[in-house]
């Protein structure tokens, strides 16, 4: 038998992206269950906004409840425990295949958390069409549109976070920090001291702004906050490329890992 | 050319600290070569931490050799070349996704291998009879029983058309008839396609009626390679006699007569002997004069192959 070439591990990828994301979509329990502190979320953010913002003017051009229905999505669909330890249990048995785990670990990740973002926000595109009366259609078609974006930096963080389960034994300490920086500085506070303050700049130079903050935002405006949306999506890019990078170390120190101490 | 072969393979598990100095190591495996022929059934076997699982994660690539050279089908072990050659079923880790039915993961593994979509139905469905599959195949891993998951390992394993199976303890934790069912299929299935079967278990049974030649290690070393059949036959002049007592007695000592007594209960007490030393109806006559009418019943046996491991892993039985 001839070494599969690259088309017949893409077409691998792609099947297993397609069966984890079918698989999102038609359990969608397990994610509904983990929702239903969702509205809690949305609820008090949004009761903080209108009290920071009472009588500036602000708040009454800001859909805010839109908007933090969408951060919050993107938070409760990253770095999920589920598809972290699916990725360490399935780290041994890729190692004698002809695919990569990371391959196999993107593809996984990527249907996994596009699963979940569809799902989620499909929910949240009804609920704003039922009770917004300026809801506007596109902006699910913008939702669509950054969907692939988010999954795929998710699979990549993902693999970061197998990588040092694998390693160490657990990552669930940094998983914790990660998803509660995002939720602070990406999903939380920085349109909350942002937005009609002038703005606090440093916040949007982290990638918590690019990944939360921008992506509700353009899904609301059809483009970025505060700079060209090109911009945006090169920053998105540049730290795409340092979580490929984050993970391709994360898989070697998993790997040099296993070598020394036999898993 | 050899279907598996092993040259001076080596392999060290090394405790570094932050320094990169190693503060503890452990030779797992030491220089063991063997080679097994296409076709060949053979048992690798061992004591816990011997080193079979290693020897066998070196040669599905999961593990880089410290030293020396592992090769599936003349293909060096971690290269994607090698790794199209064999499958890999363990009793101790799972190959499926936990949360995909299984004919999604077979599905999976199939393209993984570069199987075509019609083929990969072909083989699933040609899978499903030969294993009893069908009932499971909308199952998800996770829900299956013990017995149920190992069937679809099996299947998961043999997917891509394997030259060589490696099966690191297939029949852990089954109870007795999956157990043989699982033989069985093993057995029927290496000898139908001519497939190469290196297996590791702790399961005599696994090897009596799976493998034809046995490799002993001991120590991370080689200590017995040949037909199965004839470690068995190494210890034939070997017997052992149980007897079973009427009321308990005295460890009795059977001056010079060629009985060496290896186990007493109150109730029962086994010698053993060789035939080179001693004939059967000498020491029956010797253990009569001793016991006389305390024995309620006396049984002459030779070792099996299980105590014939034994000895070999260096135990007394």
């Amino acid at each position: 038998m001839s070494r599969p070439s690259v088309i017949r591990g893409a077409r691998a990828m792609l099947m297993l992206a397609r069966y984890e994301l079918a698989d999102m979509v038609r359990h969608p329990a397990p994610i509904l269950m983990r929702c239903l502190t969702l509205p809690v979320y949305v609820v008090a953010l949004t009761a903080l906004w209108n009290g920071l913002h009472k009588g500036a003017g602000a708040a009454d051009r800001f859909p805010v409840l839109a908007y933090f229905l969408f951060t919050q999505t993107i938070l409760d669909s990253c770095l999920n425990r589920f598809g972290i330890a699916s990725l360490v249990l399935g780290f041994e048995p890729a190692l004698s295949r002809p695919l990569s785990w990371r391959a196999q670990g993107v593809a996984q990740g990527f249907g996994r958390a596009a699963g979940q973002l569809l799902v989620i926000g499909g929910l949240v595109q009804v609920f704003l069409a039922l009770t917004d009366a300026t809801y506007n259609p596109v902006i699910a078609l913008r939702w669509l549109l950054v969907v692939p974006l988010l999954a795929l930096a998710d699979a990549l963080a993902t693999e970061v976070m197998a990588g040092l389960y694998v390693r160490i034994g657990k990552s669930d300490s940094l998983r914790f920090v990660v998803t509660k920086g995002l939720l602070a500085l990406g999903g939380g506070l920085y349109p909350l001291l942002g937005e009609g303050h002038g703005g606090i700049g440093w916040l949007r130079q982290l990638p918590f702004s690019d990944f939360v903050f921008q992506p509700a935002y353009f899904c609301l405006y059809g483009h970025a906050y505060g700079m060209e949306t090109g911009s945006w999506l090169l920053r998105l890019a540049c730290w795409m490329a340092l979580l490929a990078l984050a993970a391709q170390a994360s898989f070697r120190l998993a790997w040099s890992g296993l070598q020394v101490s036999g898993g | 050319m050899s279907a598996i072969r092993t040259d001076g393979l080596y392999k060290c598990y090394e405790r570094r600290n932050w320094r990169g100095r190693v503060v503890e190591s452990v030779e797992a495996v030491r220089g063991i070569s063997f080679e097994v022929r296409p076709g060949e059934t053979a048992a690798f076997i061992g004591a816990n931490g011997a080193g079979k699982s290693t020897t066998l994660r070196l040669l599905s690539g999961v593990l880089k050799p410290t030293r020396g050279q592992a090769s599936v089908c003349g293909h060096r072990s971690g290269t994607p070349e090698a790794a199209m050659c064999f499958g890999f079923v363990s009793g101790n880790r799972s190959v499926l996704w936990s949360h995909m039915t299984v004919r999604q993961s077979l599905e999976i593994i199939g393209a993984i291998y570069g199987l075509r979509s019609a083929e990969r139905q072909t083989r699933i469905a040609t899978l499903a009879r030969e294993l009893e599959l069908e009932a499971f195949l909308g199952r998800r891993g996770g829900t299956l029983s013990l017995g149920e998951r190992m069937r679809c390992e099996m299947a998961a394993a043999v997917m891509h058309h394997p030259v060589v199976l490696l099966a690191d303890e297939p029949t852990l934790g089954l109870d007795i008839p999956t157990r043989r069912a699982l033989r069985e299929l093993l057995r029927g299935w290496t000898s139908s396609s001519g497939t190469t079967l290196l297996l590791t278990s702790h399961d005599v049974g696994d090897i009596e009626s799976l493998c034809e030649r046995t490799l002993l290690i001991a120590k991370g070393r080689v200590v017995f390679d040949g037909p199965t059949a004839t470690l068995e036959s190494q210890e034939s002049r070997i017997r052992s006699i149980r007897i079973s007592l009427r009321e308990p007695v005295e460890a009795p000592h059977i001056a010079d007569s060629g009985l060496r007594l290896v186990s007493m209960t109150e109730d029962e007490i086994r010698y053993e002997f060789s035939l080179e030393e001693l004939s059967v109806d000498r020491a029956i006559r010797a253990l009569l004069d001793q016991l006389g009418h305390r024995i309620a019943d006396l049984r002459v046996s030779s070792p099996s192959l299980e105590e014939c491991l034994a000895r070999y892993m260096g135990e007394r039985p």
